[in-house]
């Protein structure tokens, strides 16, 4: 269907191509960015904030994902949605069918609505907060926000993947304007040399990850993702999946490949340099759009590929599974110690913010790898659990997944809002100058402190209930292989571990007089500022005590993706 | 067929190599490259003479356009970098620290 | 809703609720902020005596079942109830807190803060106590922990931060502990048909489960250990006691009442409601070396409380003393080489004693810890070696504090003296050596409170600093003193009081215990879930 006929089909107002249908939210926000870029052309920014162009387009298009997530969970009856079903005509055989689109590139089904639903409503978030933050001011506003919602398309991208080449684009579209953000603030040199390192190693990482998918997909002969899986135990022929075999090297270096391109992304040990760096370098707000978009992104691509390489019941192969569960494993609880130990000696808050998210990446990654572990399983051979018990467990590891993202989305975007806000008032993000702050700004320092209790992991915030689902995916994955309980007793220490320093913080905020002298914060209730922390911060709470909800729908996404 | 992939692995290892060890940041970029054109010769190897089909020359076109995308952003940073520390040594981009 | 279901909840839910409106009052209004805390505390105090009205002592099941769904998916309910042995305690719990928050008078700075903190504190503690739900149990338990770190950290003392996170890491971690063995008992539960072949966190469904010996030993022994070291750091016991000192050192004198008072005594709750009931194999696996360490805790503990100089910190060393004698009368269970219990009302009495000492000692280190404060509160310093002669210049704060520490000394007639009398008795049928040194830690009690009182009240006139402050005490501090020393001496004399209350459960207790022992035995039982291991 060419451009024209796509055209002619949405001015005679008739019913929209699938794909298209489907696409619509994208195209809203590849919309925006032209009407952003004309903005700037036509002088008009001086009259028309730029902010609130992006901001009404990004509200569009949430409501756009909104209106298709709740067909595909309710189904096209619901008449509170009716309006809004019309508005984007979503039909049955379009919106309402799980399937590839764009001839294969791309699947549409709950799982990707789930991830493009979170990741637009983080982008309405984002743009309101940095309306209220002041970064970017109005001259180069348009030039921040066409980065930021063209790297968001880039990780909607990642969410429906179902091809390598998709893969690596959504890897690239996500990486490369996020390289160009964090060096926005261009005098500063701090973002300029962040900007540098986290080119260098993301361009790296991208490399070696392409060469990795050209071996995957030349072993495999396919680059459909659905295919692979099938196609391993052609390409093996009936051989198990040992290193002597050449074939199985390759592929296993290509894999290797791929997931460092990941690993990058996801800022796991030892692909973490930049992270550091990056987020102290680049502005809060970018910061929390790296730790939590972009990590949402990647894991979608990570979850896509790994239950692509998966899927296969052939029992020769269980070797494949079985070393890429536990080598993730591996990999998650270094990533977790790591993370927060290298936390605790820090002194500025957005680096210890990102010590925190490598450790946050770490526990998610757990439950990436009891995923697999519990795929992996041999169905008769795990005693006490029966085949369609495997099943449900395999559910539990990708609902742990799901429910610690959507938390994390609140509460890390409410821990990295707060340090911008507080920014703007006492011009300094270092922990120190935080003394005393509860007596002058109590509503950011007790949103504060339900983000970093609910990152620690307290009950009843939601960040409890993630990390319980996280534990009670490693504990029944436990019961396939060993390793897995030796890793929920790693992840149970690094809960301990990382209460020290998210404390620090505290301590500082509440426990310590404010210095003589010092910026003073006056941050009211009433203030848009902090209207937008509670707003940011009560879904923490809320996600904590009704847990049900979100798990439910959750546990629905992982069973139509694992069918 | 295999003489394409010896040839895509070279590339890929000075690829590697130039990456690990130039301090320049332009020097480390050009590595960039060499590993991405290694991985496209691979593709076009395997559509050619693999099972991979049309595939893998859409690829190496899609990548030599994200390359080119990648590396005016890289080139930009680059020179953003030289002009506030005046040098584009990645050794001295050591700001940052704990 | 029945009327249970709002009774319970409004006993638990009402301090937070509290606590909310109070966050609504001007700063400036202190008083009122107090008097409405204190009426708060009173009235819950009055539905937790509703409670015990609607309470049947003589049936030793759970009553007053509360069970609504909470998280379905997940098998968790908002479960309450009561019995006997949580009925004491929440008496316990309520009547402490109000006479915390007459002791937080004393208490001058951001007191807003304070108060809506201990108010959550309140509903924290009260919620352990109630729930039935190992997940809510377990919410509820880590809740207390936000309000407990402020209420040290921003009120303490000189090392308040140190102190407040080496609480907060302590609990954490048996916390973590607990979580794990929660987990273990969620998943393993699936494979019972008493849960309905589904996981469930129902404590009373456990329990059964538990009692038909279907978790089998290995589950058992290490899931007791992981819960055991969990409620170990709150009890506390040896090896993980060393937050306890520094905790009620730095706290301020209302929080140290509660510390002590009540929240010491979540650790043994935790082990008589969840670590003993689900594990009773373990728990007679761990027997003799639970009671060698709560031995040892006594003797410990004394030597500790003996050799200090900061008056607090003798008190805190008694606690872990003190709580040394709960966790030998938990542990007193004998069996033959067949595996049947000996002497099932030995360890009854064991029991009861124990539960007896954590009332008796809720009442009695609240009350010492009080005193101290009064003292601190006029000359800053709770340096032993420059005290003396207060008698002379604080007659009747002076008398008060005796029969306080008295009481803590386990003088007969007073309530300490029931707890460790029926403690060191059961040990005897337990273990004879055990049992005598138990014993000499009663000894060992007397001689450092009475080396205290000595050095404290009795002696030349007060020479210390700040000697011109030495003021008589004001009738709200004289009020809760004798609010405590008559409550220690009822006790003491007429303890069939919470005896009587407590019998019954106890009774079904040890026998649920002794059943799920020996059907843990049984192999055939164990096959149900030797297929889950």
């Amino acid at each position: 269907m060419s451009v024209n006929e796509i055209i002619e089909h949405a001015l005679k107002g008739e019913i929209l191509p699938r794909s298209v249908q489907i696409f619509g939210p994208e195209i809203a926000l590849c919309l925006t960015i032209l009407a952003l870029l004309f903005v700037r052309m036509f002088e008009i920014h001086r009259r028309l904030p730029t902010n609130l162009v992006a901001l009404l387009g990004a509200l569009i298009a949430f409501l756009g994902v909104f209106s298709q997530f709740m067909y595909v969970k309710g189904g096209s009856e619901i008449p509170a949605m009716m309006a809004l079903f019309q508005a984007w005509g979503l039909t049955p055989e379009g919106v309402g069918e799980v399937g590839p689109y764009f001839t294969g590139l791309l699947v549409h089904d709950q799982f990707s609505v789930f991830f493009r639903l979170g990741l637009c409503l983080f982008l309405v978030l984002m743009i309101a907060l940095t309306v209220l933050s002041g970064i970017p001011d109005s001259e180069d506003g348009q030039d921040f926000y066409t980065l930021l919602i063209g790297s968001s398309v880039g990780m909607m991208l990642a969410c429906g993947a179902n091809h390598l080449l998709t893969l690596f684009l959504a890897v690239e579209m996500m990486s490369v304007p996020s390289y160009a953000m964090v060096a926005f603030q261009k005098g500063r040199r701090q973002a300029s040399e962040a900007a540098l390192k986290y080119v260098i190693y993301g361009a790296g990482a991208a490399g070696v990850m392409l060469y990795g998918l050209s071996l995957v997909a030349g072993v495999l002969g396919t680059a459909s993702m659905p295919e692979l899986a099938a196609q391993v135990s052609t390409a093996f022929a009936g051989g198990s999946f040992v290193l002597t075999n050449p074939v199985a090297v390759t592929l296993a270096l290509g894999i290797l490949m791929v997931l460092a391109g990941l690993a990058f992304k996801l800022s796991l040990v030892p692909f973490h340099f930049w992270c550091p760096d990056a987020f102290e370098g680049a502005a809060a707000e970018v910061g929390g759009f790296l730790s939590v978009a972009s990590k949402a992104g990647a894991f979608a691509l990570l979850v896509r590929f790994c239950i692509a390489l998966t899927g296969n019941p052939d029992p020769s192969l269980a070797g494949l599974n079985l070393s890429l569960g536990i080598g993730l494993g591996v990999a998650a609880a270094v990533t977790a110690t790591f993370g927060n130990l290298a936390a605790y000696s820090q002194k500025n808050m957005k680096r210890l913010l990102a010590y925190s998210t490598i450790a946050h990446a770490g526990y998610m990654l757990m439950a990436v790898s009891a995923l697999v572990i519990i795929r992996g399983a041999n169905p008769s051979g795990v005693p006490g659990l029966t085949s369609a018990g495997l099943d449900a467990e395999a559910r539990r590891c990708l609902e742990a997944l799901l429910y610690y993202l959507a938390v994390y989305l609140f509460m890390n975007l409410g821990a990295f809002a707060i340090v911008a806000l507080i920014r703007n008032q006492i011009f300094s993000e270092e922990i120190e100058d935080y003394r005393g702050l509860a007596g002058e700004a109590p509503v950011l320092c007790v949103c504060m402190l339900i983000c970093l209790f609910s990152l620690v992991g307290l009950p009843p915030l939601g960040g409890f209930w993630a990390k319980l689902e996280i534990f009670a995916s490693l504990f029944q994955a436990g019961r396939v292989h060993w390793f897995m309980w030796v890793v929920l007793g790693i992840a149970a220490v690094n809960t301990v571990f990382s209460l020290f320093y998210y404390m620090r913080v505290l301590k500082s905020m509440f426990l310590t007089e404010r210095p003589v002298g010092a910026r003073s914060a006056l941050v009211p209730f009433r203030s848009a500022p902090g209207l937008y922390v509670v707003m940011v911060s009560v879904p923490v709470l809320l996600l904590g005590v009704l847990a049900g909800p979100l798990s439910q729908t959750a546990n629905n996404v992982a069973r139509i993706l694992l069918r | 067929m295999n003489a394409y992939l010896a040839v895509a692995a070279v590339l890929f290892v000075c690829g590697v190599m130039c990456m690990a060890t130039k301090r320049n940041g332009i020097g480390v970029l050009m590595g960039v490259e060499l590993v991405l054109n290694g991985a496209n010769i691979n593709f076009v190897a395997f559509s050619k003479y693999g099972l991979l089909g049309l595939d893998g020359q859409i690829f190496s076109l899609f990548v030599i356009v994200l390359a080119a995308a990648e590396a005016a952003v890289a080139l930009a940073i680059a020179l953003n970098f030289y002009n506030n520390h005046l040098t584009i040594d990645v050794d001295q981009a050591s700001e940052l620290k704990n | 809703m029945s009327n249970d279901a709002i009774l319970l909840s409004a006993t638990i839910f009402l301090p937070a609720i509290a606590a909310l409106f109070l966050a609504g009052f001007d700063k400036k209004a202190v008083e009122a902020m107090r008097m409405y805390t204190l009426a708060v505390t009173v009235i819950v105090f009055g539905l937790t005596i509703a409670v015990l009205g609607r309470f049947d002592a003589s049936n030793g099941d759970m009553q007053m079942l509360v069970k609504a769904s909470w998280i379905p998916t997940w098998n968790i309910y908002y479960q309450l109830g009561v019995d006997g042995i949580s009925m004491t305690l929440v008496l316990l719990t309520a009547f402490v807190f109000v006479l915390a928050a007459m002791a937080s008078w004393s208490i001058k700075d951001k007191v807003k803060g304070y108060l809506m903190l201990f108010l959550i504190l309140e509903t924290g503690v009260l919620g352990v106590f109630l729930s039935l739900d190992f997940f809510l149990f377990y919410v509820f338990w880590e809740v207390m922990l936000l309000p407990m770190y402020f209420l040290i950290g921003v009120w303490g003392g000189p090392r308040r931060e140190y102190a407040a996170i080496k609480f907060f890491l302590y609990t954490l971690f048996g916390g973590v502990l607990m979580l794990i063995a929660m987990l273990m008992f969620y998943f393993n539960s699936a494979g019972s048909e008493l849960a309905g072949g589904e996981s469930v966190f129902d404590l009373l469904t456990l329990m059964k489960i538990a009692q038909a010996g279907q978790f089998n030993q290995q589950i058992q022994i290490i899931a007791f250990v992981l819960l055991f070291i969990g409620f170990a750091i709150k009890l506390p016991s040896f090896p993980v006691h060393t937050w306890l000192p520094d905790a009620h050192v730095e706290a301020p004198t209302p929080i140290s009442m509660i510390l002590a008072g009540i929240l010491l005594k979540l650790g043994g709750y935790g082990i008589i409601r969840i670590a003993m009931p689900l594990c009773p194999y373990g728990t007679q696996y761990a027997a003799y070396a639970l009671v060698a360490l709560g031995v040892f805790s006594i003797i410990y503990g004394a030597f500790a409380a003996m050799a200090q100089t900061d008056f607090k910190r003798l008190v805190a060393y008694s606690s872990v003393s003190h709580m040394g004698y709960v966790l030998v009368g938990l542990a007193v269970w004998k069996i033959n080489e067949s595996g049947a219990t000996v002497g099932i009302n030995h360890w009854q009495m064991g029991l009861s004693g124990a539960m007896f000492q954590m009332l008796a000692h809720g009442v009695s280190s609240a009350g010492m810890f009080f005193m101290v404060g009064v003292v601190y509160d006029r000359v800053h310093h709770r340096d032993l070696n420059k005290f003396g002669g207060l008698m002379q210049k604080m007659p009747h704060y002076s008398a008060l504090a005796v029969v306080i520490f008295f009481a803590g000394l386990g003088l007969p007639g007073l309530c300490g003296f029931i707890g460790e009398a029926f403690v060191v008795l059961s040990t005897w049928n337990f273990s004879p050596l055990l049992a005598i040194i138990a014993a000499s830690g009663v000894i060992l009690t007397a001689g450092y409170i009475l080396w205290t009182v000595q050095r404290v009240y009795l002696g030349p006139e007060y020479k210390g600093p700040h000697a011109e402050d030495l003021t008589p005490i004001n009738g709200r501090e004289a009020t809760i003193g004798w609010i405590i020393a008559i409550f220690a001496v009822v006790l003491g004399v007429y303890p069939y009081m919470m005896l009587g209350m407590m019998e019954t459960s106890v009774e079904k207790l040890t026998q649920d215990l002794a059943a799920g022992y020996n059907a843990s035995m049984d192999p055939a039982a164990e096959s149900v879930t030797s297929v889950s291991e």
